[in-house]
């Protein structure tokens, strides 16, 4: 796996790649979307239908993960999304929210039900044309879909919550450029109200100015023995 | 046409310092800004993307991210963490594989401490007292003093810090001393006039006189200016990117423009603190100023690195790359519900998080795109990530004398040009077989185009860089005047 591919280049081996894995497991040719506004969900899709059932019966021998270690709660069979986060409704749109989904998962699948990446909007910075994500979109969801249909048989939003863990994991063994989306979904996230407020952050201009507990108000090292008021020579 | 004596692209310290210094010899200056010319009242205090992009440049590269070039009037004097070093003489004596030095011969921390001691009097640089520094860097230094390591209190340009945390999006307090408090107010007074949101596309020599033609948009307008000397400005990314658009009209460019892309040897870490530590309920990650106010050049003679604390925007060191496949007592990804949950743990009294800069080599080139957007492409990464091996074993060794588990802040995927020290693509050096920019900030072939910014130094320094750099733009401006 080369270290260093443009996007046009990546983009070129991710559909050869999907091309030679998936005709084995599906055993019919796949159509990768690849286009911001694309319009139509599953059925759009050339492929298996998605869902719970078909998610049980399309996995293939290149699954290499153990269902026996899992333990898959109702909330992990769903692939529904209570929402997408301020993405747009769009295939893409789809599949992002349901990455944001995987990296920070939302109440709705999550036993203390705290607020996640939906709740949070952050599927939407991945559309926000302020932001350098944008582009990357398409190339995201490609990686996420050929690895989805290969292993599962259907798009990644489309594909049970515990099988995109799989697949996420997968696309990053693969390119390692993913981590800078999974980058951005913790980002955003974790700087997000929503985020703020259930770890006990006060967020800015909040009560920290001046705190009177700041500080150890101490030495606490010893300085290098040639500095000079902080520089060395 | 208007004409300038000076036109100056960029309004961090490679080209504020300039303007001002060209302003005052009663040159007339033009100062072209890409970005907004927000004052203290416009800025906002949060660390959401969105507002942060306001405020940081993001720059999307091929398989990376590279941010924190300054993107609003004054650079990154706004945007940075406000510690201000002198570069020992140890990382002016760098040398390349062959033995060669990096820096021209004439640089020296003797030679560039009269620049030094302008730039500190401008940007009231000064070394920080213990009770200015937050709990959070007070764990750094405990977990270093645990080590037997050493640690400075920092230099800084803060005055009455009000310790809210928010340093990198702008402090909303005017505690800081960026540019837009120090030198710019001189240059608009001496005549220099300011045009931001002015995008510079290309610049090509004049063909009717001496000097150069810069063409600019701002909003749907396009204009073209002369200026007798052109001081190019823009950044460690945006700079290369900008003379690589007018490689065409500038022909005699070395091509070692864009080459040699250095992040200063940058490695970020976050530390898991145990509950051991002592007054660790009281001890907020995000409380304080986002430097923490130390600094420690304990590894630097022997190792080439130094560290310092660091908090960023805060809760966003929950970014950090935590996870194991051993302990249990962490998630085995860093994302996912078990992160989830493990975040819940570990916020905010048990994370610390602190830098490491070093006397690296660089591992990435700036190119552009068909658009003629910059991009930055990574070359080979065999010798940074040596470095960040060796930084890894020692650093994680000084934390274990404390019990305190060490992370990357990011995956090592995206290490490395994730930084805020954004250094020598178009570097500086004695000969154009070398480098981009002569000795003196001169462009190599083009008279009177010069480049005096982060783009131009050398090699790593170790320390942080805009002191460094805010003193070869003194020296630079000093040397243009003298020209006459």
């Amino acid at each position: 796996m080369p270290t260093e591919i443009d996007r046009r280049e990546f983009v070129r081996i991710a559909l050869m790649a999907i091309g030679a894995l998936t005709l084995p497991a599906c055993n019919r040719p796949l159509a990768v979307v690849d286009e911001p506004d694309l319009a139509g969900g599953p059925d759009s899709i050339v492929g298996p239908d998605a869902g719970a059932d078909s998610v049980s019966t399309t996995d293939t021998s290149t699954d290499t993960t153990s269902d026996a270690d899992q333990v898959v709660s109702e909330y992990d069979l769903d692939p529904a999304l209570p929402s997408l986060g301020g993405a747009p409704e769009t295939a893409n749109g789809r599949v992002v929210a349901a990455f944001c989904d995987t990296i920070i998962p939302s109440a709705h699948r999550d036993p203390m039900a705290a607020p996640g990446a939906l709740e949070a909007n952050v599927p939407a910075l991945f559309f926000d044309a302020r932001l350098p994500a944008a582009p990357l979109v398409p190339l995201l969801v490609s990686l996420l879909n050929a690895q989805s249909q290969t292993h599962f048989g259907a798009r990644f939003d489309a594909i049970a919550p515990f099988r995109r863990i799989d697949v996420v994991e997968r696309s990053l063994a693969l390119f390692g450029e993913l981590e800078f989306a999974i980058q951005l979904v913790k980002l955003g996230y974790f700087s997000s109200p929503q985020a703020a407020t259930h770890l006990g952050y006060p967020g800015s201009n909040a009560g920290y100015r001046n705190d009177p507990d700041l500080t150890y108000d101490k030495p606490l090292t010893t300085p290098h023995p040639l500095s000079v008021a902080g520089n060395i020579p | 046409m208007d004409s300038y004596d000076v036109v100056v692209i960029g309004s961090g310290y490679g080209g504020a310092i300039p303007a001002t210094r060209l302003a005052e010899a009663g040159m007339s200056v033009l100062l072209l800004e890409r970005g907004k010319n927000r004052g203290t009242g416009d800025l906002t205090q949060s660390d959401a993307p969105v507002e942060i992009q306001e405020v940081i440049d993001l720059v999307i590269a091929r398989n990376n991210v590279a941010f924190r070039t300054g993107k609003l009037v004054g650079g990154a004097s706004i945007n940075m963490d406000g510690a201000f070093f002198r570069m020992p003489q140890k990382s002016f004596e760098a040398r390349d594989g062959k033995g060669r030095r990096y820096w021209p011969e004439l640089y020296s921390r003797a030679a560039l401490d009269p620049y030094y001691e302008k730039a500190e009097a401008m940007m009231k640089i000064r070394q920080v007292g213990w009770d200015e520094v937050p709990k959070t860097a007070g764990l750094f230094g405990m977990m270093l003093d645990a080590a037997g390591a050493s640690c400075e209190l920092s230099r800084m340009n803060y005055h009455n810090c009000l310790q809210c945390g928010f340093c990198s999006v702008g402090c909303v307090f005017d505690r800081k001393m960026t540019l837009r408090h120090t030198y710019l107010p001189l240059a608009y007074a001496a005549g220099a006039t300011l045009i931001s949101e002015a995008t510079v596309s290309t610049i090509e020599p004049s063909s009717a006189s001496s000097g150069y033609l810069v063409s600019y948009q701002r909003g749907a307008a396009s204009t073209v200016v002369h200026g007798t000397r052109v001081i190019v400005a823009g950044g460690g990314i945006h700079t290369s990117a900008l003379l690589l658009r007018s490689k065409a009209k500038l022909p005699k460019l070395s091509p070692h423009v864009g080459k040699n892309f250095n992040n200063n040897g940058e490695f970020a870490f976050v530390g898991l603190v145990p509950e051991s530590f002592a007054e660790l309920s009281s001890v907020f990650c995000y409380k304080g100023m986002e430097n923490g106010g130390l600094m420690s050049f304990h590894w630097y003679d022997e190792e080439g690195f130094t560290l310092h604390p660091g908090a960023g925007l805060e809760p966003t060191v929950l970014t950090g790359d935590f996870k194991s496949a051993t302990d249990a007592a962490l998630p085995s990804r860093s994302w996912g519900l078990e992160y989830k949950r493990f975040a819940e743990r570990v916020y905010p009294h048990k994370l610390i998080a602190f830098s490491a800069l070093g006397l690296a080599d660089g591992h990435a080139e700036i190119a552009i795109d068909g658009a003629g957007k910059p991009d930055i492409v990574t070359t080979d990464r065999t010798a940074f990530d040596a470095y960040i091996d060796r930084l890894e074993e020692i650093v994680t060794a000084v934390g274990k004398t404390s019990g305190i588990t060490l992370f990357p802040s990011v995956p090592r995927e995206l290490s490395g040009t994730t930084s805020a020290h954004l250094l020598s693509a178009c570097r500086m050096a004695e000969s154009a077989d070398d480098g981009v920019v002569d000795p003196d900030g001169q462009l190599f072939g083009y008279e009177n185009l010069y480049c005096c910014d982060a783009s131009a130094v050398p090699y790593s320094l170790a320390v942080n860089p805009a002191l460094t750099i805010s003193a070869i733009a003194e020296r630079t401006a000093e040397l243009i005047v003298t020209k006459g």
